[in-house]
């Protein structure tokens, strides 16, 4: 479809700029590994230290593992990850108010859901694409240590938790975008929840009072000390996919009706 | 001035959802450190087995363990420097592209003032609001070292130069992100710029922990202005400021060229 | 004094030209015309008055200062209406004005309450709530506030309905009146050969030609359209002829010179019916837009 191709092209520059600099950084934090791989005494060392790590969401069975470490450079994975998903959502939902193209494309003969069913086309599958591209940059930065099969499965479910953190994030953007009055405060707000979701997650670890908030925090959903054991939450995924379905039900719902100014 | 006033009017509500936000985050981060001090005694002697780069992955420094009231704040300001990062760039981009975003450039470009005067008017409305922000997080710090200080005897003057380093950290941002913004032909969404600027320094910082290499610390504020090296050693680090300083200058002094010479395009 | 002097004017943007070479003068007190096609130019120059862009080479002095140099000093007695109008998000007209009114020296209160009076202008409302020929009002209040002595219009009247763009006119006139000179861009040559002394015409960036308008229509040209049968004769294809377009039942054509030759020529004619007009400053100067 037109529409499609041109949500393509026009997100495309940006997308690829996302994927190099992830798969740069996951590259060149790859090389540091050298000093763990290996190293028992760190292991001893690590094990004591268990209660700080939970805290910033980080199993460390093992530094000296390849998918231990990874796990513990996993968060340039989760919040470059999440704020891309933010940004695409709201982005590319605003953009035609914002360019002002509004006036142009909504009075072609294409009904409104058929526009915002192709930007959510468009935007899930440069997630899943961007989400893919940084998990195989991993694999190639760490095959050079002949990892285990952990080591893949590890993988496997970072990819799989970071998709659905990826689509929460991006499906509540969207929302936020076709809801909000002054759309051009959507990036801002869902970015803000996005940072504000990552200090929680970070204070949840330090602090088991407030543990109850997790459920308000994406990153608690499936974080890398989860996926390193390989545990899904069934319960999160099930709210993780109820955000989602509503979020986007409710921007057709929203965007549908909404005054389009110029 | 006029335009300062109206300037500093459009912040308002930046002003205050951004200096809420950052010092009562600060200050929760902080009500937590009861907590962590007791479940987390037994840090201490564990502190002396780890690789030093290990613990640089994390900002701590052996001398100063993070069940120390100090080295608990030095992780959670640490923290708190990535808002203050992208409040200061957002501003930096936002101030002299908004009139071509939103083409209020005509009007007012085309009133009797120089661009200098836009310029220093504009940035004197950021820099109040960064300030606001600067002062209360000031506030909420001592505030919330006194309160939940617990058994810990306190030593305030490492903690007041480490908070004096916020305005330098801020300018280097609002710095950087002016002169991005009178460099490039248009800047459709602010808030991509700043996020990858707050953000992306952060990260060569901590790849810069990770990998022990300096060469990176030169580029990231980040770096220069390290709350646990500060805390540890009451001072700055000489070369790190200096950078800090010349990059400030020298980015205000090519906006302030750069903007003088800007054609503005019509539509 | 010359209210604007522009000299040797040229703007390029990359390879692409914008004006070249762009020379002329608007005398204090005028009301000086600006045509030419889309892309001719016009808002190149205008923004080069305002130094929202700068020459690639030459000047513009205006009251006798550099308008570069001395930008902001010479803003100081111009008041611009663009084209398109864009204000500040959720701000309210009076809140604009007044902001407006804060960049000159003198209290302008008095004047922003009598031109929103005449332009029928609500200053309650905000700005973005406002239809685009209300907005344009708000453009036209704004330029005028602070009495300056130099009025740059960019294509004023688009927007605005027929009895507010004669409004607009007379505020326009009576500001010359005062002494305020007038640089008038516009596609309306109607709107121009109403109000100018004189027309600058700016086509692919060069100036084609700046005349008089008054002496343009005054006897110098008439317009002839003869209807009858079998006029198709060639006949009228005499010297002082032009834009000559003959049909068997229909011819027209503009005509310069001795009257007393046409009359002749039609005088051996059966005609119908015979048209003889002055003829609009659109139908001269059409053909400089080709």
């Amino acid at each position: 479809m037109n529409i499609i191709k041109r949500e393509l092209k026009s997100n495309l520059k940006s997308l690829l700029i996302w994927i190099i600099a992830l798969v740069s950084i996951t590259i060149l934090a790859s090389w540091e590994f050298e000093a763990f791989r290996g190293n028992t005494e760190l292991v001893d060392a690590m094990e004591s230290f268990a209660a700080l790590f939970n805290a910033l969401g980080i199993q460390i069975t093992d530094l000296s593992l390849p998918e231990g470490f990874l796990s513990l450079e996993s968060i340039y994975f989760y919040i470059p990850l999440a704020i891309y998903a933010a940004l695409l959502g709201s982005s590319i939902i605003s953009k035609e108010e914002r360019d002002k193209t509004a006036e142009y494309l909504f009075t072609l003969p294409v009904t409104r859901k058929k526009v915002l069913v192709s930007k959510v086309i468009v935007a899930v599958l440069y997630n899943i694409i961007l989400n893919l591209c940084v998990v195989l940059g991993a694999i190639v930065a760490y095959i050079r240590f002949s990892p285990s099969d952990a080591f893949y499965k590890f993988i496997l479910y970072l990819s799989i938790g970071l998709i659905f953190i990826q689509l929460v994030f991006m499906s509540m953007g969207m929302l936020l975008a076709s809801v909000l009055k002054q759309y051009k405060k959507s990036g801002a707000a869902i970015l803000a929840y996005v940072l504000g979701s990552y200090l929680l997650f970070v204070l949840i670890g330090f602090a088991e009072k407030i543990d109850f908030l997790k459920y308000i925090t994406p990153f608690k959903y499936f974080e890398a000390s989860d996926m390193l054991k390989g545990t899904i939450h069934l319960e999160y995924v099930i709210i993780s996919i109820a955000i989602i379905i509503s979020s986007i039900m409710g921007l057709f719902i929203f965007y549908r009706r909404r005054d389009l100014y110029i | 001035m006029n335009i300062y006033k109206f300037e500093l009017k459009m912040l308002k509500s930046s002003i205050l959802i951004w200096s809420l936000a950052i010092s009562l985050s600060l200050f929760m981060y902080l009500a937590f450190y009861p907590a962590i001090a007791a479940d987390t005694s037994a840090f201490d002697a564990l502190m002396e087995n780890y690789p030093k780069e290990l613990l640089a992955f994390f900002g701590m420094k052996p001398e100063l363990p993070m069940s120390t009231l100090l080295g608990y704040f030095s992780l959670t300001f640490g923290m708190m420097q990535i808002p203050i990062a992208i409040q200061a760039s957002n501003y930096g981009f936002h101030m002299l592209s908004v009139e071509e975003r939103e083409m209020t450039a005509d009007f007012l470009l085309s009133k009797p003032i120089t661009r200098t005067k836009i310029l220093v008017s504009k940035f004197l409305a950021s820099f109040t609001s960064l300030t606001i922000v600067n002062l209360s997080l000031w506030i909420a710090t001592l505030l919330a070292l006194i309160l939940f200080k617990g058994d810990t005897v306190l030593e305030l003057r490492n903690v007041y130069i480490l908070l004096s380093s916020i305005v330098l950290f801020q300018l280097f941002f609002v710095g950087v992100g002016m002169l991005i913004s009178v460099s490039v032909k248009k800047i459709a969404s602010v808030i991509s710029f700043s996020m990858t600027l707050g953000f992306g320094l952060y990260i060569v910082f901590g790849l810069k922990s990770t990998f022990s290499n300096d060469l990176l610390a030169i580029i990231t504020p980040y770096a220069y202005f390290e709350p646990a090296e500060i805390l540890i050693s009451g001072h700055y680090n000489l070369l790190y400021t200096l950078i800090c300083v010349f990059v400030i200058v020298v980015s205000f002094g090519l906006t302030y060229f750069l903007y003088n010479k800007r054609n503005i395009h019509s539509l | 004094m010359n209210a604007i002097e522009i000299n040797n004017l040229t703007k390029f943007y990359g390879s692409v030209k914008g004006c070249e070479n762009i020379n002329f003068n608007v005398k204090e007190g005028e009301i000086f015309g600006f045509i030419g096609p889309n892309g001719a130019g016009k808002s190149t120059t205008i923004r080069t008055m305002l130094s929202l862009i700068y020459p690639t080479s030459g000047s513009v002095t205006i009251f006798g200062k550099d308008a570069i140099k001395h930008g902001n000093e010479v803003r100081k007695d111009i008041g611009y209406l663009p084209s398109e109008i864009f204000y500040y998000d959720r701000m309210k007209v009076i809140d604009l004005l007044k902001y407006s009114a804060s960049f000159y020296d003198h209290d302008c209160t008095d004047r922003i309450k009598e031109l929103s009076e005449i332009m029928e202008l609500d200053l309650n409302r905000r700005i973005q709530d406002l239809s685009y020929g209300n907005k344009k009002k708000v453009g036209i209040v704004q330029g005028l506030l602070h009495s300056p002595k130099l009025i740059i219009l960019d294509e004023p009247t688009s927007g605005l309905d027929p009895l507010m763009q004669q409004k607009f006119f007379n505020l326009i006139v009576e500001e010359n009146k005062k002494g305020a000179t007038v640089l008038f861009s516009s596609h309306i040559l109607s709107e121009v050969q109403q109000l100018c002394n004189r027309v600058a015409i700016i086509k692919d960036g060069n100036i084609v030609s700046i005349q008089d308008v008054k002496a343009l229509k005054h006897d110098n040209y008439k317009k002839f359209t003869i209807r009858g049968t079998n006029l198709n004769h060639g006949r009228f294809n005499i010297e002082g002829v032009s834009e000559l377009k003959e049909r068997d039942d229909k011819v027209s054509f503009f005509f310069k010179g001795n009257v007393n030759q046409i009359v002749k020529i039609i005088a051996d004619l059966e005609l119908t019916d015979i048209l003889i007009e002055e003829p609009t400053l659109e139908e001269i100067f059409l053909h400089y837009y080709e």
